[in-house]
């Protein structure tokens, strides 16, 4: 949960201190972007898969109680057990309840976005439960006591030299350079802790209502490790991660794989059905679900933005964001950064905390035309601006006052001809102070609001209404 | 009791989603099913082979006239291999290999692979009492042997013969239908491509 108002520019304005991070940004989307085009690119029917799956999200979401109802029968049916959460305490306490009752020592995690939401890690720690996390991007953020910077690849925002100086401090080994021999000793390290592990906690990337299946989808098998070696998988999804049907898992698939990384498909695909079972000598001999609220239920309600519950979490929005290009991660403030971020963030808490992220954008949609599911971010960004504003609507606000005179003045001076012409001239002599070349830097109060970030452009001397009249008597002329 | 209450705030909660966005959406489901392309076998176990490698992974043909278990022998002395796990099922069950009990000391596991997909290079391995899921997992060298008979085309494909051997009936679905793509990988220290970090840092298919 947020505790303090996310300030975006503040946090924005200290991650664009940072070169290196300002480096590897860039490198980061650059590859994605172009990763992902490529591998679309040999679909010929993408588009049909996007509006196909987009269908049936809508589908699920507006029919999400009955869904949710039929997915819990089919759980307990092949064995599993589903837990109902409301709220992120909630979802920790189940998973700590499980941990106790069954004696858990020690866990391992494998990279969940759900699990981040609730700050799964604090609640076990704190309950004297040792919690690993085994994804290598998770494994190695957890050990600086960081936080994910993507949500595909967290530890983007550490070089080599920063992984090779960790490793060597908490394992005692040289400070090797090569990544793949840092990722030989991240092996090493992690399979013990699998092997003596007796919890696997996962997130899920679909669940299918028909059939109780869970589907987990990654590159490196920590977790099919994490879900096939423990005596019990605890799998923890947000409600909107349905799927109807087991056949329709292709069509998302298809799509989450090359959205996220540009791959045709990922390493590994697990599609889970229950607990171990007669006969078979691996698999988890308990099978937990957790239904995951924590705000969700609320998004659906509202017709405006209900379509942020469609995301499959690829990450395709944030590595094609202009804006997230420049600001990283972290100035989200929270789990979900990028569009997806400045969308799910501010429903998911209190809005008044919130309240920067959807004006986070440029609204220039290159979100909503790389989304899988389509969700129409300019659309939602709007209706959630609008609900900032309603809220702090009726409060003295200086800024508000100051917008809305500004508007009067303009809309007095443009739609009359004399004033127009007037103010034109009149600033052609006022901006000579602050004119530098053809922009103007440095205005005084309240203009300084704009000048601080970006310049303006100079008032011409000749204007264009006077440059018009005389090319257009000039013609008049010629005939 | 704390739990069941859950449940009810949050149904009720989604319950008063306007009744008239409620139901199946009039659209026609599309399907991805292609019937028309062509079932070229020989098409297909290429393009596997061409989409298996650029992962990273290694394909072995059996000839004519080869022998499994020489192919088998042959890799298992590459990797100067002590000890081998692999899958009680045929065409495994009947070559005389030694079984190591403790897969996570094995150096090699030995799978089947009940289907592959063409287009994407990828394995598909279901669960079941013969069949364990570690093999293809722990050890640092999966080799899976596949029937070229088994490949699909596409994920539609797949899904669709999966169905049919179910007869839509999933009641009977195995615990665990895994995936494989080329060998465990990972891009997570600065984008660079490692592999092994978690499952096996070689993949290698034969065809028989
Ligand atoms: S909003 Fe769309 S593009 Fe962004 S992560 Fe979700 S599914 Fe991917």
């Amino acid at each position: 949960m947020i505790t303090e108002r996310i300030d975006f520019k503040k946090n924005s304005a200290e991650a664009l201190k940072s070169p290196k991070l300002k480096k590897a940004l860039v490198n980061f989307t650059d590859r994605s972007r172009n990763s992902r085009k490529k591998a679309i690119s040999e679909v010929s029917e993408w588009e049909e898969l996007r509006s196909e799956a987009r269908r049936i999200k809508e589908q699920v979401i507006n029919n999400l109680d009955s869904y949710l109802l039929e997915l819990e029968e089919s759980v307990t049916r092949v064995g599993g057990k589903v837990h109902w959460a409301k709220n992120a305490e909630e979802a920790s306490s189940i998973v700590v309840n499980i941990a106790r009752e069954n004696n858990v020592r020690n866990v391992v995690k494998s990279k969940s976005m759900a699990t981040e939401e609730i700050e799964l890690n604090r609640h076990l720690i704190s309950s004297g439960i040792n919690t690993v996390e085994t994804d290598l991007g998770e494994y190695i953020v957890q050990l600086c006591n960081d936080h994910p910077f993507h949500i595909i690849t967290p530890a983007i925002h550490k070089t080599k030299e920063d992984i090779s100086k960790l490793f060597s401090e908490k394992f005692g080994v040289p400070e090797y350079e090569e990544p793949q021999e840092l990722t030989n000793i991240a092996r090493k390290e992690l399979r013990e802790k699998f092997l003596s592990a007796d919890m696997g906690i996962s997130g899920v990337n679909f669940a299918v209502a028909e059939t109780g299946t869970i589907t987990i989808v990654e590159n490196e098998g920590n977790a099919r490790l994490a879900t096939t070696y423990p005596d019990i998988h605890v799998a923890i999804m947000g409600i909107e991660k349905i799927v109807p049907k087991f056949e329709q898992l292709s069509i998302f698939l298809s799509l989450l794989a090359r959205s996220a990384t540009g791959q045709k498909s990922s390493t590994y695909v697990s599609l889970i059905t229950g607990p171990r079972r007669e006969g078979e000598s691996d698999g988890p001999r308990q099978f937990h679900l957790v239904f995951l609220d924590n705000g969700r239920s609320d998004i659906a309600k509202s017709k405006e933005t209900r379509e942020s519950l469609y995301c499959i979490r690829c990450g395709a929005c944030i590595n094609i964001c202009p804006v997230y290009r420049q600001v990283g991660g972290h100035s989200y403030g929270w789990v979900y950064s990028g569009p997806i971020g400045a969308v799910i963030t501010p429903q998911l808490n209190d809005l008044q905390k919130t309240a920067d992220l959807p004006f986070a954008s440029s609204l220039c949609g290159a979100c909503r035309d790389v989304c899988p599911v389509k969700i129409d971010f300019p659309h939602v960004l709007l209706s959630l601006r609008q609900r900032v504003v309603e809220k702090t609507k009726g409060k003295p606000n200086p800024a508000q006052f100051m917008e809305k005179m500004a508007f009067r003045i303009w809309s007095f001076v443009f739609s009359k001809p004399f004033y127009y012409n007037l103010a034109g001239r009149m600033m052609v002599f006022l901006q000579y102070f602050y004119q530098k070349e053809n922009e103007l830097q440095g205005l005084p109060y309240p203009f300084s609001k704009w000048t601080k970030e970006k310049n303006f452009p100079a008032f011409s001397k000749k204007p264009f209404r006077r440059r018009w009249k005389e090319k257009y008597s000039a013609k008049m002329e010629h005939q | 009791m704390i739990l069941k209450e859950s449940k009810e705030v949050i149904l009720q909660n989604l319950s008063s989603i306007a009744t008239e966005e409620k139901g199946i959406s009039k659209s026609t489901e599309k399907t991805f099913l292609n019937p028309q392309l062509s079932i070229d076998q020989s098409k297909l176990q290429n393009d596997f082979i061409a989409n298996f490698k650029m992962v990273s992974g290694e394909v072995h043909l059996l000839e004519e006239k080869g022998r499994l278990i020489d192919k088998i022998n042959e890799l298992i002395r590459e990797f100067d291999a002590q000890s081998v796990s692999f899958w009680n099922t045929e065409p495994l069950k009947s070559l005389e290999l030694t079984h190591e009990t403790d897969l996570a000391s094995a150096d090699i596991g030995i799978t089947g692979a009940d289907f592959a997909i063409a287009d994407t290079g990828t394995l598909v391995l279901l669960s079941g009492p013969e069949q364990p899921r570690l093999t293809s997992l722990l050890p640092p060298v999966h080799i899976a042997i596949l029937k070229k008979e088994t490949i699909v085309s596409n994920i539609h494909a797949l899904f669709a013969k999966l169905g049919k051997s179910y007869k839509k009936n999933y009641d009977e679905l195995c615990t665990c239908i895994s995936f494989i793509t080329g060998p465990s990988r990972t891009a997570d220290i600065e984008l660079n491509l490692t592999l092994g970090v978690h499952g096996p840092g070689r993949a290698i298919v034969i065809i028989v």
